[in-house]
This record gives structure tokens, sequence and C-alpha cells, in this order.
């Protein structure tokens, strides 16, 4: 059995008549990337000040590391770094004082040398007596993400660790979230909005959606290309509707509107069907497709949004 | 939990506003004493004409101890002000910049961390307060000498010998710090319960200013009300410069201050273990 660094059950936290996190029940293995997805509003940052005690539970238990987090709280949370919603520091200190304080606060007193080879793991170097208000947005993230790991810890929990960063910092941040899974075997909680990002970095994830979980698993096997959701958009649609039809292909129509005839097939079937309907004269705009939970998060994203 | 506290110290010592109330405190001590030591002895002649009439003064009674206790009467009531500037924003100020949400995921339980910010809020109230008796007496002593200490009350006139100067300013000071620590525990909960900084200033001002002019009004009904206004005990070190000390008088009020500074102290730890820090 795997070794859970994360594990929830029946979390719940209630604002008056408003449930913010409903049941929840995540596992989260050690070792791994785990994307905690969901529109905005879904419940992802309440549950993951849940795991930091900033809020407490209604109902419902979070277990970190084997140990109950309220019971073992300062135990659990000095082998956690985060960074929830955006890096905070104290702006009128420099990067290395706020640095040291973060370290001091985790109970661990680091020598210079362990601070600047720190500066120097997020590419800070040279700029570490500057004051932080100095700094720019992608500088502080990757402060951030230093105050998140000076104390070694066995699991870190970001939550957005990119927005605002520009398209080398959000490369650069990828690739030191992988470093430090692959070389120092962190567990990394990270939220997000974009699917795409979690799927570039993560070994499992969740979709979260009104507070509630609503798929969990190895992403490979969430994402799977043998599940895609294809719209065919053709000239006249009831002209195509006939010939699928009158086809093996009636079975893989989930719904039809106005512009779109809307399949469910794997990635291999689709040339299949390219020539099907080009064989029966059917004249199309074009064929899109997207896989199945992409599909779904892209609605789920939509409706939270609206 | 000295680790916690050598940290908000440690924070305080770089806040610029923290060198305020040092500097204000410096700038009007100096105003002050010099422009006594340019044309004092006119203005003290003016205001002892009265008194010479019945009395003899011998000595010089323009020196450092009068200087020092003339200060601290202009200054104390400015101190919850400085008192407030850093106290009210100790949580706040946490909370308006977001550290708080990096404070409280740290492993320290919140009642380490909110008692941890409360010493350090009152290192910092003793400071100032140390800060002004010290340069007032010393600035003081060098410019005017060293004498005994005429205390002119509306209807009496204390004399207070040279050799027990200094132990009635040093009680004096710890009983300014007693009531300024009133106003630090005052300022911390109104800061536990703000998302911003000005809100405990202005409301702790706000507060003292109120129940000051409700201490001052000559109304029977109030009476009563009075006693309980930590407002109205905040003058009690005057009451080291009385002939016999009243003793009856100071513990009372030590008892009265100490009780507020218990219950600002529970209300605020209380909301503040328990608050969800939602920002």
């Amino acid at each position: 059995m795997t070794d859970l660094a994360i594990s929830t059950h029946a979390l719940t936290k209630t604002y008056g008549r408003l449930v913010a996190v409903n049941n929840l029940n995540l596992q989260v293995a050690a070792g791994e990337v785990f994307g905690f997805l969901g529109p905005n509003g879904a419940g992802k940052s309440t549950t993951l000040r849940m795991l930091l005690t900033l809020i407490s539970p209604t109902q419902g238990e979070i277990v970190v590391f084997g140990k109950n987090l309220w019971k073992y709280r300062n135990e659990i949370l000095r082998q956690v770094g985060s960074i929830i919603e955006k890096p905070d520091f104290y702006l009128y200190l420099s990067a290395y004082d706020n640095l040291k304080i973060q370290a001091q606060m985790c109970g661990i007193h680091p020598t210079r040398k362990q601070l600047e080879a720190m500066f120097e793991l997020v590419g800070l170097s040279g700029r570490e007596h500057d004051k932080v208000k100095t700094y720019s947005h992608g500088m502080k993230q990757r402060l951030g993400l230093a105050q998140a790991l000076i104390h070694n810890p066995k699991l870190i929990i970001l939550d957005e660790p990119t927005t605002g960063l520009d398209p080398q910092g959000i490369i650069d941040l990828r690739s030191l979230i992988l470093r430090m899974k692959n070389e120092k075997g962190i567990t990394v909680l990270l939220s997000s909005h974009i699917l795409s990002e979690i799927e570039l970095i993560a070994d499992s994830m969740a979709i979260l959606s009104s507070g509630k979980v609503m798929v969990q698993g190895r992403v490979r096997d969430l994402l799977n290309p043998e599940d895609m959701v294809v719209a065919v958009e053709p000239c006249d649609t009831y002209t195509c509707l006939a010939a699928l039809q009158n086809s093996m292909w009636s079975t893989r129509i989930t719904s039809v509107t106005e512009t779109a005839v809307m399949m469910r097939m794997s990635k291999g079937q689709l040339p299949e069907l390219n020539r099907y309907l080009a064989e029966n004269r059917v004249a199309m705009y074009g064929i899109s497709f997207k896989r199945a939970l992409e599909d779904y998060f892209l609605k789920l994203t939509a409706s939270g949004n609206a | 939990m000295l680790n916690l506290i050598g940290i908000e110290l440690y924070k305080i010592l770089k806040k610029p506003r923290t060198y305020i109330g040092f500097a204000a405190i410096a700038i009007i001590v100096l105003v002050v004493e010099l422009s006594f030591y340019a044309d004092g002895k006119q203005y003290l002649d003016f205001v002892l004409q009265s008194l010479r009439q019945h009395f003899v003064i011998q000595g010089e009674i323009l020196n450092g101890s009068l200087m020092c206790f003339v200060i601290l009467q202009m200054l104390i009531v400015q101190m919850p002000l400085l008192v407030a500037l850093v106290a009210g924003d100790l949580i706040s100020g946490e909370a308006s910049t977001g550290t708080v949400r990096m404070l409280l995921s740290k492993p320290y339980t919140r009642s380490q961390i909110f008692f941890a910010k409360y010493v350090a809020g009152s290192v910092y109230t003793f400071a100032l307060i140390l800060w002004l008796g010290a340069l007032a007496l010393g600035i003081g002593i060098a410019l005017f000498g060293t004498g005994d200490l005429l205390v002119l009350k509306s209807d009496e006139l204390v004399v207070i010998k040279a050799e027990d100067v200094w132990w009635r300013f040093s009680a004096a000071l710890l009983m300014a710090f007693v009531s300024l620590s009133v106003v630090t525990s005052f300022s911390l909960m109104l800061s536990c319960f703000s998302d911003n900084s000005i809100t405990p200033i202005v409301a702790t001002m706000s507060v003292i200013i109120i129940f000051t002019i409700i201490g001052a009004l000559e109304i029977p009904m109030l009476e009563k009300f009075k006693s309980l206004l930590f407002t109205t005990h905040m003058v009690i070190w005057r009451n080291f410069f009385d002939n016999p000390l009243p003793m009856r008088q100071i513990v009372s009020s030590v008892v009265i201050l100490l009780g507020h500074i218990v219950l600002f102290l529970i209300i605020a730890h209380r909301h503040f273990v328990r608050k969800d820090i939602l920002n």
C-alpha cells in the first residue's frame, strides 16, 4: 500500500448556510505531485487553508503523514512549506532577513552559506540583500518558493503558484517542482484552475466543484486519449445526422445541437469517422476533439465563472 | 517562545514607524529644555511671584528634576498615540500584508504567537517610557543641574528633596509603563479584530479621548462610572510626587489598570486563537 502524505475524511467547512467544502475525502500519496483543480469558488483555497490550520473545519478529519493534524499540529507543520494565494513577506525587510525569519519560525537556524545556496536555487543570487519592496512579482514568487523550501519540508502546499508569472517563470517553477519531487522525494500539493498546467506536472489529481470532489485519480488514467469528446460541425446538420444514424457511428452520438453533432470515441477512431463522412459526401466545417475530462472541466470552469 | 519574541522584536526594530515615537519625544524634549534654558528663569519668576510673598525660596528651582517633571506632565498625554502606532499594527499589520497566513501556518501555537507579540509590544512601550525619562532627566541635569523638586499643585506645594527624586521618578515611570500597558493591550485587542492597522490606532485614540472627556465632566451620575475608566487611573504616576504617598489610591489604581490589561488580553486572545484566516 502506498504511504499517504495527506488524507481527509468527510472534511466539511460551512459558513452559515454556505457549504464551502462538502464531505471531502482526499488522498495524496507521499512523494507525488498532486494537482488540486477546480473553478474559482470551488473550495480549493478553503481546503488548503484547513490543511495549514488557518481555517478550522466544521466537521471531519485531516491526517498528514499518518497523524491527526489538529492533534499533532506543530510537529506536522514543521514538515510543511506553503504559499497560499500569494507569497507574503515583510516588505520593509530584505529578502535575506525574510528568509532567515522564515527559517527561524520553523525552528532552524540556517548558516549564511545555506541561505545563499537557497537564493542560488531559486535564481535570486545577488539580490538577496535588497528590500523585498523593490522586487518584481516574479522575484517575489521565487522568494516565496525559497521560503517554502528553506526548512527542508516533506510536503509543500502551493496555491495557484503560477499566477502572475511570465512564461519563463512558469517553466522554471515547473522544473523546480519536478526537481524537488525527483531529487528529494517531496510531496507537492498544487492547486490550479488550469487543467493543462496540472497535466504537465502532476501524477494524480482531483477536481473540486462546489466543495465536492467530482473526480480523483491518476492523471494518466483520467486524461485518457481513449475517451474523447468529438464535435462534428457539418454544413447541414440533418444530412450529417442521417448519414451517421444509418451506421455503426450512431451509438457514438451523445447530443445534437443546431451547429454540431457531439460524439464520444477513442482518438484512434477519428480518421475512420473522417473517412466515413467524406465517403458519404457530408460537407463539414470541421471536426474538433477534446479529452472527455478536459471537456467536463471546461464546462465546470465556465459555469463556475459565470 | 524566546525565539518567537526575538523575531517579533526584530520586526518591530526594523519598522520605520517604530522610530517615529522616539524621534518625536527627542524633538519635544529638546525644544522644551532649550526654551527653558533660554528664558525659563523669567517664566518661573512670573509663576512664583505670588508664592514669594508668603515663602522664602532658596536654591535653584529651575533644575533637571523640575524639567523632567514638566516634560512628563506634558508628554504623558501624547504617549498613548505613540504606543498605539506600534501596538495597533502588531496583528492587523500582518493581516493587511498577508503575512498572517505565513505566521499562523508555522509550528507555533496561536497562543504563543499572540503572547510573543504582546511581550514585544510591551518591550517597545517600556523602551519608549525609558527613552522619555532618560532624555528628559539627562538633558535637564546637563543643562540645569540637580536640586530639590518643587511641585506646585492646585492646593499645595510639595518639596521633594534631591535624594528622594531618583526613586520617585523611577516609580513614576514604572507606573506610567503600567498605564501605557493598558493602551498596548487595548490596541492589540483592536488589532485582532481588524485587517488594517489604521483602524486600531484611530479607535484607540478615539476611546482615550472619549474616556478623558467623560473623566473631566463634573456630573454626579458619572462619578462611579469614572472610577472604572482606565484613563482615570493613567495619571496615577503623579501621586509619586505627593507627600506622604497615597498608597491606597496607588494600589487601587494599579489593580484597576491590571484588571483592564487582563480583560483586554483575554478578549483578544480568545478571538485570535479562534478566528479563521480568510483573507
